[in-house]
């Protein structure tokens, strides 16, 4: 879990917290059952908007870093993603040899140019 | 200076950035050199020498760290001085420059495969060999002792943050050798069952310094300590007379979003260092396999001695325009 879901997470749990006393401490200044019914309808509405809110929230954060990571496993899996195999015809070891040394000649423009090519 | 398109073609294409790539820069420029030796007014050979090396100097000037780029220079400027004492006339200079810069653009593809034949004698039936990263004269010694039929295990390590060691070990798995990819840290780890190491240079220093893919002085040092044999695989052009250049390249640094997002780094605060090279000592390394022969580290001078005469024109900054006047 990264910081961001972590903070998420514990800005929710405060405001819910603060929401709940904010709901105790009403109900018992009310005397009326009436009164009291309706207020804590009204708190359960907003707890359920909160929690929708939260969910969104959570979500965001949580695909942010599925995009990240996804990312990442672009770099870790480049060559057999991106790379093909030279065909069993040719001389490999030379077709290898001239691949590796283009790649590594402008490594990151290449990787780009592969990532573009395999997209 | 005369005017001269060849030269001020490829002058354009390398500040607006349209050619890249150590090798292909040198051969473009070679390529004008020896295209640019028709419209040369030159009278007296001495005319034409300072003329090539001014052609040179602006290409530096715009690649000042091109190894490759500096030797070819080196090369041609050689071979013009040695022509001269001979007693070349400028017509005959300006044949031997073009044969000359197409030799080196020719030498520059044959090495490596020269490279492979020589560092396969190095390599023995059961071998485990450890390599660092990704590089094409070690991936031509393996190739090529497997198609002498030796059956070799690799460990590659991965070379993080870039991951370059992942296209060696694909390109050895899919030649048929048994190849085992490992995380860098893990050098150390197999080491004592490692029985040659073969590593890939980026620059090597008169001296016999490697300049190497950072970490490429760690698995030396750890081959060191185990008594293993360490060769590095490199074509003599990488031989750098700008001896500044290791101390340079040290302090060079890749992308750091390689190793985290910048906008993750910035959010957590954190600064993320990615240095790209570091310096192997020669104490660690035990003979350097090139095109010419294998040599211990010690010998790298005598090789650069022969192919760039002596003394060895450096191509620093101030060195070379002083060279010029």
């Amino acid at each position: 879990m990264s910081e961001a879901i972590a903070e998420v997470k514990e800005v929710f749990r405060e405001i819910m917290l603060h929401v709940l006393e904010c709901e105790d401490e009403l109900i018992l200044e009310l005397n009326d059952p009436g009164l009291k019914e309706a207020v804590r309808r009204h708190f359960e509405n907003l707890r359920s908007q909160l929690a929708k809110v939260y969910v969104r929230k959570l979500r965001k954060e949580y695909e942010r870093e599925i995009k990240a990571f996804s990312e990442r496993l672009d770099v870790t899996f480049l060559p057999s993603k991106l790379i093909p195999r030279p065909p069993r015809s040719r001389d490999r070891a030379r077709t290898w040899i001239e691949r590796l040394s283009s790649i590594l000649e402008n490594y990151e423009e290449a990787i780009k140019q592969l990532r573009k090519k395999a997209s | 200076m005369p005017s001269n398109p060849p030269i001020e073609k490829v002058l354009e294409e390398l500040r607006s950035g349209k050619i890249a790539g150590e090798t292909k820069i040198t051969m473009e420029c070679l390529d004008a050199i020896a295209s640019s030796t028709v419209y040369s007014n030159a009278k007296r050979p001495e005319d034409f020498e300072h003329e090539i090396a001014e052609y040179l100097a602006l290409f530096l000037r715009e690649r000042p760290r091109l190894i490759l780029l500096a030797n070819a220079a080196r090369y041609l400027l050689n071979e013009v001085k040695q022509g001269i004492e001979k007693g070349l006339s400028v017509t005959e200079l300006k044949k031997l420059v073009t044969l000359k810069a197409m030799d080196f653009n020719k030498s520059m593809r044959a090495a490596i495969d020269k490279i492979g034949e020589i560092g396969a004698r190095y390599i023995e039936d059961g071998d485990v060999i450890l390599t660092h990263g990704a590089s094409t004269t070690v991936l031509s010694i393996l190739a090529k002792a497997k198609e002498e039929g030796k059956s070799i295990q690799v460990l590659v390590t991965e070379a993080r943050p870039e991951f370059q060691g992942r296209i060696l070990a694909m390109a050895l798995a899919d030649l048929g050798i048994s190849t085992t990819l490992i995380v860098d840290s893990a050098h150390y780890y197999y080491m004592k069952k490692v029985h040659k190491v073969v590593l890939g240079a980026t620059a090597i220093c008169p001296n016999g310094c490697i300049v190497g893919r950072v970490g490429t002085g760690a698995v030396a040092l750890a081959a060191h300590e185990h008594r293993v044999k360490v060769y590095v695989a490199a074509n003599t052009q990488k031989i750098t007379a700008e001896v500044a250049f290791a101390e340079e390249a040290s302090h060079e640094r890749g992308d750091p979003s390689w190793v985290l997002p910048q906008e993750e780094s910035r959010r957590l605060g954190i600064f993320v260092a990615n240095p790209a090279y570091d310096i192997t000592p020669p104490e660690y390394v035990s003979l350097i396999i090139t095109e010419r022969g294998a040599v211990p580290p010690q010998g790298v001078i005598l090789i650069a001695k022969e192919i760039y005469g002596w003394p060895l024109v450096t191509f620093k900054a101030a060195d070379f325009f002083e060279y010029l006047a």
